[in-house]
């Protein structure tokens, strides 16, 4: 269903707009390790986590930060509905 | 020229670099006006550092004087990072102004600060003396609280990336000091960070100097954390969008040559003509 490509879409505006990728957000798919495909580092890793933080209303508790839940934008969905259900 | 040196401010020994225009571009506004350059905090201070060289070098290739100079605490002055704090980083840019004012020559003062550095340089224009006549606000930090909390998730972010996940923030509660990535950081600082909040600060709309707020963010609207100074400011101020890379928080080159330009191009217009 369309409603459910909405977290994934989101996020994939949010990460090429923040670290200026010179990419279409089509262009990252859900399964892509984004570390390895865009040469992610811990400061643009930052940036995806306040971005995350800002345009989803949610705030990540310091047990969250780990790397699997960032390697890609599926993974980054799950945890960001995670959260959405927590504050539902 | 390009003249390291050490300076006092409340007995702490500063180092700073004047950068002083020669002879020939000593011209009719670069004789008026000098700027100070305020520098962003901690990590962000590292990174934005070649950035603050570039701007001091093409502001002496319009006439114009400059002095960088880092805080108590900080880079090369004297003492430990937890001498830091806001009190001083302010006392400081008030001997800095004084110091350029005198070794320059200039009439007038200008504050160029970035990030934290422009949240004090527009805090150090509502104390008396002012020690500026303009102001160039790069990023400034509106949101105290926020930004300290953002210190902390960059530090979670580094042990992630490290460690495979976060080993946790520092901040015990019990603790005289913090580590704030890797900076050594007082309670009372970390206190005085979250306690600031520049949109409500005291500055009187008729004690506004000339001011040119720059937003460098990812759109060229006034985002949410800047229009609240932004509305504040008012028509004192001269708002400059710029997308461009938050090059503070890069680890890679980040081109900022417009920046520059803009801002020298309006640190130009404020320098009156001694005609």
């Amino acid at each position: 269903m369309p409603e459910d490509r909405i977290v994934e879409d989101q996020l994939k505006a949010m990460i090429v707009e923040r670290l200026f990728l010179n990419v279409s957000p089509s262009d990252i798919a859900d399964d892509d390790l984004l570390m390895e495909k865009f040469e992610i580092d811990s400061v643009r890793l930052f940036e995806i986590v306040i971005g995350l933080e800002e345009v989803f209303n949610i705030s990540l508790e310091d047990d969250e930060f780990s790397i699997e839940r960032f390697e890609s934008v599926k993974a980054i969905a799950e945890l960001v509905r995670s959260k959405l259900a927590q504050s539902a | 020229m390009e003249e390291p040196f050490y300076f006092s401010s409340d007995g702490f020994r500063l180092f700073g670099v004047l950068h002083q225009p020669d002879a020939a571009r000593r011209t009719r506004h670069g004789a008026s006006l000098g700027v100070a350059l305020c520098a962003p905090f901690a990590e962000e201070q590292k990174q934005a550092c070649h950035v603050f060289v570039e701007t001091a070098r093409a502001l002496a290739a319009q006439g114009i004087a400059s002095l960088r100079f880092d805080y108590r605490g900080t880079a090369d002055s004297q003492g430990p990072f937890t001498d830091f704090s806001l009190a001083g980083a302010l006392r400081d840019i008030a001997a800095a102004a004084a110091l350029l004012r005198e070794r320059a020559g200039v009439a007038r003062i200008a504050l160029l600060g970035l990030r934290l550095g422009a949240s004090l340089a527009l805090q150090a224009a509502s104390c008396p003396p002012p020690p500026a006549d303009c102001l160039v606000l790069w990023q400034p930090i509106v949101d105290g609280a926020l930004f300290y909390r953002l210190n902390i998730r960059r530090m979670l972010v580094r042990q992630m990336m490290t460690h495979g996940k976060a080993t946790g923030a520092r901040d015990t509660g019990q603790a005289d000091t913090i580590d704030l990535d890797g900076f050594l950081a007082t309670r009372a600082l970390c206190d005085e960070i979250k306690a600031l909040s520049i949109a409500d600060s005291g500055l009187r709309v008729s004690d506004r100097p000339p001011t040119l707020l720059v937003q460098i963010a990812h759109t060229p609207d006034p985002t949410a954390e800047l229009k609240p100074l932004l509305d504040r400011l008012g028509p004192a101020a001269r708002f400059a969008p710029f997308v461009l890379e938050p090059f503070w928080d890069r680890l890679g080159y980040v081109n900022c040559s417009p920046l520059i330009q803009a801002t020298v191009a309006w640190l130009v217009e404020q320098a009156p003509s001694a005609a």
